[in-house]
């Protein structure tokens, strides 16, 4: 080692670090440099950047949802990854100690390009190394004559992969129920494989043995019915199927056959066993989970669930009761945290030009947008709806061109940093709803119809334009994304139903809609 | 026409009931409207804080109303406690709940069937049953049972609808409406039509603006949609101004690229006014021609648009005239109302 570093305090103090202690000595004076210097160091033989910094408790590294480029690793402190679910209540994920195990985060990020799925915040005062995506890649991959050290490499491949890993299984709707140490343990001891376009993942009839989760692919559902092939569904990234390994039943109800090349996880049916070993509480919550995931597959939950699953319905405006006030939408804009109007007035006009159906989400049995996303970000739940994964969301669009309704548009929302207050003027169901933007009292006198003119009606402002104006907002971080509507899902209520001031609005079954179709010709 | 805008008989009973009341008792005293000679007082001070209680209810409407104009939600941090926590209870409720209202709805369901078969035909009789099934599952708190009449088969609608924490809109217009009107009436029996005073006129004139353009705007309500559809275009309102200013801007471009081209030809035809005969303008190379026939279809396009465009708003415009003399004349009658109280209760 070079007289320079081996005297050198942070060169020291970054070796006794894992995954820095057998880091090439170009690559330390590199690094050393970098962070002294804070530019990219002379000569410029590599453009990377890294930084020492020490930050207060309560600091945030990474928000869940943004992309985060920059990958850390915790020389000293306590950073705890937590993840918000719905109806505001957090999940606690585990928490990262500064020379403690695996102390570094932000490669899953840089690796996969997909948006943060926990937010990291410090706990204790913290100092971190942080590097930039550049250098973390330099790090990762140069294995040349003078390697930047082969352990960070592998180091950060592993720990990629199995916290990558315990974020798919997170999402798989039948592991709901388990807790964290759970996951991380099914994580472990997960079974990756691969097949071709055309194989054969499970055999209608056979016994069930173990869930699977898709990770990259399309897999198709094909069912058997009087010796003929019928395509059931089609099953993206981040899917799950096999739940009935879990029940008493235990046989494959379809074939599952690979359309594309697939990569699954496989996780047996003893593996369960193992992992909630006597817990009685967690055996029952799977097992419950499981059965009503297989009874929905069955269509046993059709029938009745249809009045109380939202997503049967249609959403229809009777044109002959509206009188166009917007209410419906500004309910809309106020039900959702992002402020983007969910409802599009749009949709199909019946014939007599008397009632519209608003595009809200069909829940396709073999969705298109989630087949074309390829971020997971597009999920079933358990109810059967189409759901969003607003984090997993990158703005790609891609769902919004293979929509065959053309219920899916984009958005620019205010990012995560900017918090809920964010507004937008969304294109679509009434573009911006009115007097959207300025302050509260502003909106108030907008409201009012006399003065509604005077201050300058948004009703008039083209949708384009306001979304023009959404992006150059100051002060606001603000991403694209896709948005349907969703029926309010987790409201008791559809806010636009309950605040139309004309009854005009209704949400109504398919068989309902078509009687009164029947009875209006 | 939209007569669901008078559907509510709770409320049309209740207005109707104060309203018969009064004048019952006035007819009954033979008092007539105003007078404050003898046990007229007592009829003038009933009716007074009748017609206020009334008052107070007409006005609940507006926060209702702004609650969601402005943005807020039940979920927000500034809703009030209760309300939120109602609606937070109300949403884990029907997560919580899911198996047992999946239950009551399967026993709706085979009432439904029963209604289709013809066993039920009383509407009374499906409501109680239902109800029961619902009580049973204990999920009354999360759902209503509407149970209406409908034409054709089954003569029954059977729906299980989520209950809602502040009530639909509909029914706070429908309140809204029949207690203005029974205010209206009570105001009358109060002052009777009284000029004598600033404060009466006021009092009286604004009472009488504000229920008449009540009505007038309820009609126009309950019948404008049906002058709008047509004229609409087939955008939504909102995509009509945005197709507009497209098309404006596609002119405008054109235009300056015509102009650039043969400058003091545009401008004489662009100083008479008669933008269709632009087109005409320039004939030369082909392109040229292209760029005259893109302008010819595009003026024709913005015209027939603009036209439509025009009669949308302007029937628009009617249908929300009376709110701008409704909204100030409420104000007044408010204002004007706190005064007359406060100088009876102190006088």
């Amino acid at each position: 080692m070079p007289d320079d570093l081996a005297n050198d305090p942070l060169a020291k103090d970054l070796r006794r670090q894992p995954l820095l202690e057998n880091l090439s000595d170009r690559y330390m004076k590199y690094l050393v440099k970098a962070i002294r210097t804070g530019a990219y160091p002379e000569p410029p033989t590599q453009q990377w950047l890294a930084s020492v910094q020490d930050v207060a408790a309560g600091h945030v590294f990474v928000q869940q949802g943004a992309f985060s480029t920059d990958f850390f690793v915790l020389l000293r402190g306590v950073v705890r990854a937590t993840r918000a679910q719905e109806r505001g209540r957090s999940l606690k994920l585990g928490e990262i100690r500064g020379r403690d195990g695996w102390n570094w985060f932000g490669e899953v990020a840089i690796l996969s390009s997909r948006p943060a799925f926990a937010t990291l915040k410090a706990v204790d005062p913290c100092r971190v190394l942080q590097i930039d995506r550049e250098g973390f890649t330099r790090l990762s991959r140069d294995r040349g004559l003078e390697a930047a050290n082969p352990k960070f490499g592998s180091l950060t491949e592993e720990s990629f992969r199995r916290r990558s890993t315990e974020e798919l299984l997170r999402g798989a709707p039948v592991l709901e129920p388990l807790d964290q140490e759970e996951i991380e343990a099914l994580a472990a001891k997960a079974e990756p494989r691969t097949y071709k376009e055309g194989e054969t993942v499970a055999q209608a009839g056979v016994a069930a043995d173990g869930v699977y989760v898709v990770q990259g692919g399309i897999v198709k559902v094909v069912l058997e019915k009087d010796g003929r092939q019928r395509f059931h569904a089609a099953l993206g990234p981040a899917s799950s199927f096999g739940e009935r390994a879990l029940t008493q039943e235990g046989k494959w109800p379809a074939t599952y056959v690979a359309m594309t090349r697939v990569d699954v996880l496989k996780l047996p049916r003893e593996l369960f066993q193992e992992v909630y070993g006597g817990n009685e509480r967690t055996r029952k919550n799977l097992e419950d989970t499981a059965t009503v995931l297989v009874d929905r597959e069955e269509g046993r939950l059709g029938a009745s669930a249809r009045h109380t699953v939202k997503a049967a319905d249609v959403l229809v405006i009777d044109l002959h009761r509206c009188t166009r006030c917007n209410a419906c939408v500004e309910a809309c804009v106020s039900v959702h945290e992002d402020r983007v109007p969910r409802l599009s007035k749009r949709g199909m006009v019946t014939e007599d030009r008397t009632s519209v159906l608003t595009s809200a989400c069909y829940h396709c049995q073999s969705p298109d947008c989630m087949v074309s996303c390829n971020f997971g970000a597009i999920r079933r739940s358990l109810n059967g709806e189409i759901d969003f994964v607003y984090d997993a969301c990158t703005g790609c669009t891609q769902c919004e061109l293979s929509c065959p309704y053309g219920v899916i548009r984009m958005a620019w929302v205010a990012g995560e940093a900017a918090g809920a207050e964010g507004r937008e003027g969304a294109e679509g169901g009434g573009g911006r709803a009115e007097g959207e933007s300025g302050p509260r009292a502003s909106r108030l006198l907008r409201s009012l119809p006399i003065l509604r003119g005077i201050f300058g009606g948004s009703a008039r402002r083209a949708p384009e334009q306001s979304a023009e104006a959404a992006k150059t907002t100051e002060g606001e971080t603000r991403r694209k994304k896709a948005i349907k509507c969703d029926f309010c899902a987790g409201m008791p209520f559809e806010a636009c139903v309950y605040n139309c001031p004309c009854s005009a609005i209704r949400r109504v079954s398919p068989e309902e809609l078509e009687f009164e179709a029947a009875g209006a010709t | 026409m939209n007569f669901s805008l008078f559907a509510s008989k709770l409320h049309a009973a209740v207005a109707a009931a104060v309203c018969a009341g009064a004048l019952a008792w006035l007819l009954a005293e033979a008092a007539s409207p105003g007078s404050r000679e003898g046990s007229d007082r007592v009829i003038v001070l009933t009716s007074g804080w009748s017609s206020f209680a009334l008052m107070v209810a007409c006005f609940l409407y507006v926060p209702r109303k702004y609650f969601y104009k402005l943005r807020a939600r039940l979920q927000s941090r500034r809703a009030p406690t209760v309300l939120r926590a109602k609606l937070t209870e109300r949403s884990l409720a029907l997560r919580d709940r899911q198996a047992a209202l999946e239950e009551a709805a399967e026993g709706v369901q085979a009432v439904r069937y029963e209604v289709e078969r013809g066993l039920h035909t009383s509407q009374s009789a499906v409501k109680d049953r239902v109800r029961q099934i619902v009580h049973s599952h204990e999920v009354g708190d999360l759902v209503r049972v509407v149970v209406r009449k409908r034409a054709g088969s089954p003569p029954l609608e059977v729906r299980l609808d989520p209950r809602e924490p502040l009530g639909r809109m509909a029914k706070w217009v429908h309140a809204h409406l029949y207690y203005g009107v029974a205010f209206a009436l009570l105001v009358w029996l109060h002052g009777g039509g009284s000029m004598a005073s600033l404060l009466g006129a006021v009092l009286t004139v604004s009472s009488a603006v504000v229920a008449l353009t009540g009505i007038v705007g309820i009609l126009l309500f309950a019948r404008g949609p049906v002058w709008l559809t047509p004229k609409e275009p087939d955008l939504g309102y909102e995509q009509c101004f945005a197709l507009s200013e497209h098309l404006e801007r596609k002119v405008r471009e054109v235009l300056a690229e015509k102009l650039r081209r043969t400058g003091p030809e545009v401008e004489r035809v662009l100083r008479e006014g008669n933008l269709q005969s632009l087109a005409a303008v320039e004939g030369g190379s082909g392109e040229e021609k292209e760029d005259s026939l893109d302008l010819e279809v595009l003026l024709e396009q913005r015209q027939r648009f603009l036209t439509s465009l025009r009669r949308l708003r302007r029937t628009k415009f009617w249908m929300n005239l009376w709110r701008a003399v409704h909204v100030p004349a409420s104000i007044v009658l408010a204002g004007a109302v706190v005064v007359h109280v406060a100088s009876v209760w102190i006088y």
